[in-house]
């Protein structure tokens, strides 16, 4: 039998934006009245996401994601649709949902600045209503696996980005949500924490059946997350399939831009394919290996 | 009872988010000294345009200098005051991260701005009161009303910020809310005891003004802990619960409608 997490039926979020075009400018834009334009953020989407699945929510800048992640958390309200997010609605329900589901936002942060992350667990075990016990094992548990001993009593101010965001998305996790929203959780990071997030991510999917609803700019992400991707873009629903069939069928081409100083046409002493089918740029001093 | 309404039972929540909010603000002794000394100055400056009008042997000065040391402590909260911080948080979106934990936003940011409040008013308190003590020689409020005025001063700061918080949330609406606030220190000024000793107004405005919720918060504590009665105390204390009220009720109606307008970006 199915087991439905997010039932997102056809909805749609409008805004009222003041009209750009013909806008008196100078004094005069003081006496006029301005008219406003309903823009869609999100326009009639419709999916259904089981539990246990890995999703990633991707399309360009200003597509609808966020908004459609801020709905789905019950901080913003849709104009038509439904939405039901383990079984509650997420605008009328949200406290009830809030203790169920966990949210990173890779802009905003959980964490108190200037105090140690191990401070901000104690807050949000309280606020969860985790009894001191549960949530030492449980925080044992996650900063064991997420590598954070040596840093959780160093003040966030100085922790590095992978490291703050390693403790975000530890500070998501310490209810054990059922579902857990992730919006561009990996932005600005190395490549060597974004592995890391990624392993946690898969590894937290296989061994505690959560479901990770991820938007992302990062191929690798979507990649190695997600098992579903959905396209969206202006508002609207362009793709909901698999995202092994998505690569198979509509990324035809891998375009790796470099850039240098001196230019790439100055310092370059070779290219060719090598036996595996890479491209290998050789450099005077230096060796770039791209796939 | 829904999350925008306050429960007793999350108090242990509220009471961690305050302390470490105070914990967060400390700044070390010399941060706490310097707030402190900037109001032993204002103090000096206000005793002696009170010297020049009340004369400096009487009970008015003495009270004057003591009322004017308390309503600092009150008014000593952090800056930016509450009501730019929440309608910051609203055009921001920082609004969201609140909204994401199973607690009430009015009651998370209320009690973290107390807490981070909490370093500057000690201080404002400790060398205010020092100051109004080394000017007067005197202190006009008996040991045992202590802790009564102690709990009116407590509330003064609590509906300074109430307050506030309700004009911050005007920020669902309004592009900016320094405007609502500018209003609001103007009234501050004019009816808090700050420009006029409150005992100096004409007794028929006198009577008009205490009932204000600027006056309450902060006139009137320094005023009966000055001038202690207990029917004045009593009577004092009534109006400062039912404005406390009068504030919760309608931050939290504003909160409910103003939520559903919230329009924050994406990535």
């Amino acid at each position: 039998m199915s087991d439905v997490v997010v039932d997102f039926h056809d909805v749609a979020k409008s805004f009222l934006r003041p009209k750009a075009k013909d806008r008196p400018t100078g004094i005069r834009s003081l006496f006029s009245k301005i008219e406003n334009e309903t823009i869609y953020a999100v326009k009639n989407v419709d999916f259904k996401i089981e539990r246990g699945e890995t999703i990633a929510f991707i399309g360009p800048n200003g597509s609808g994601k966020s908004t459609s992640i801020k709905m789905m958390t019950g901080i913003l309200f849709p104009n038509e649709g439904s939405i039901k997010v383990l079984g509650l609605s997420p605008q009328e329900q949200r406290v009830k949902l809030t203790k169920r589901i966990g949210c990173v936002f890779g802009q905003k942060s959980n964490l108190w600045f200037h105090l140690p992350p191990s401070d901000s667990f104690r807050l949000l075990g309280k606020i969860y209503d985790l009894d001191s016990r549960a949530l030492k094992v449980r925080l044992d548990q996650l900063v064991e696996s997420f590598q954070l001993e040596d840093i959780v009593n160093t003040p966030v101010r100085k922790l590095s980005l992978g490291q703050r965001m390693k403790c975000e998305i530890v500070s998501t996790l310490l209810h054990k949500p059922e579902v857990i929203f992730l919006d561009e959780p990996t932005i600005g990071l190395d490549i060597v924490a974004k592995t890391q997030i990624r392993d946690e991510l898969k590894r937290l999917n296989e061994d505690e059946n959560i479901t990770i609803f991820l938007t992302s700019h990062d191929a690798g992400d979507v990649e190695q997350i997600a098992n579903r991707t959905i396209v969206i873009n202006h508002g609207e629903l362009l793709y909901d399939g698999s995202t092994q069939e998505l690569k198979d069928h509509y990324v035809h081409t891998n375009r790796v831009e470099v850039v240098s100083e001196p230019s790439m046409e100055e310092i370059i002493s070779e290219i060719y394919r090598d036996a595996r089918g890479g491209v290998v740029i050789g450099m005077e001093d230096r060796q770039v290996d791209e796939q | 009872m829904n999350s925008s309404t306050f429960k007793i039972s999350r108090f242990s929540i509220y009471s961690l988010m305050f302390l470490l909010s105070a914990k967060e603000k400390k700044s070390g002794v010399t941060g706490w000294v310097v707030t402190g000394s900037q109001i032993a100055l204002r103090i000096g400056i206000y005793a002696g345009m009170y010297r020049v009008a009340l004369g400096s042997k009487n009970d008015l000065f003495v009270n004057g200098i003591w009322a004017i040391a308390i309503s600092q402590t009150i008014f000593g909260g952090e800056r930016p005051q509450l009501s730019l911080q929440i309608g910051r948080e609203i055009k921001d979106g920082t609004v969201s991260m609140y909204l994401l934990r199973p607690a009430s936003y009015l009651n998370q940011t209320m009690f973290s701005y107390l807490g981070r409040s909490l370093p500057s008013q000690s201080a404002i308190a400790t060398f205010g009161f020092a100051t109004a003590f080394f000017i007067t020689g005197k202190v006009p409020i008996a040991l045992v009303n202590l802790p009564l005025a102690i709990v009116l001063i407590l509330g003064g700061i609590l509906l300074t910020e109430m307050i506030e918080m309700f004009l911050g949330l005007t920020g669902f609406w309004t592009n900016d809310t320094t405007g609502v606030q500018l209003m609001n220190h103007k009234l501050d000024l004019l009816f808090g005891g700050i420009i006029i000793p409150f005992a100096l107004l004409p007794e028929t405005i006198a009577r008009i003004v205490r009932f204000t919720p600027w006056s309450v918060s902060a006139a009137q504590p320094g005023y009966v802990a000055t001038n202690f009665s207990y029917s004045l105390y009593i009577e004092m204390f009534a109006v400062l619960l039912a404005w406390l009220s009068v504030t919760y009720f309608s931050s939290v109606l504003l909160y409910k409608r103003g939520i559903k307008n919230l329009t924050t970006g994406g990535g």
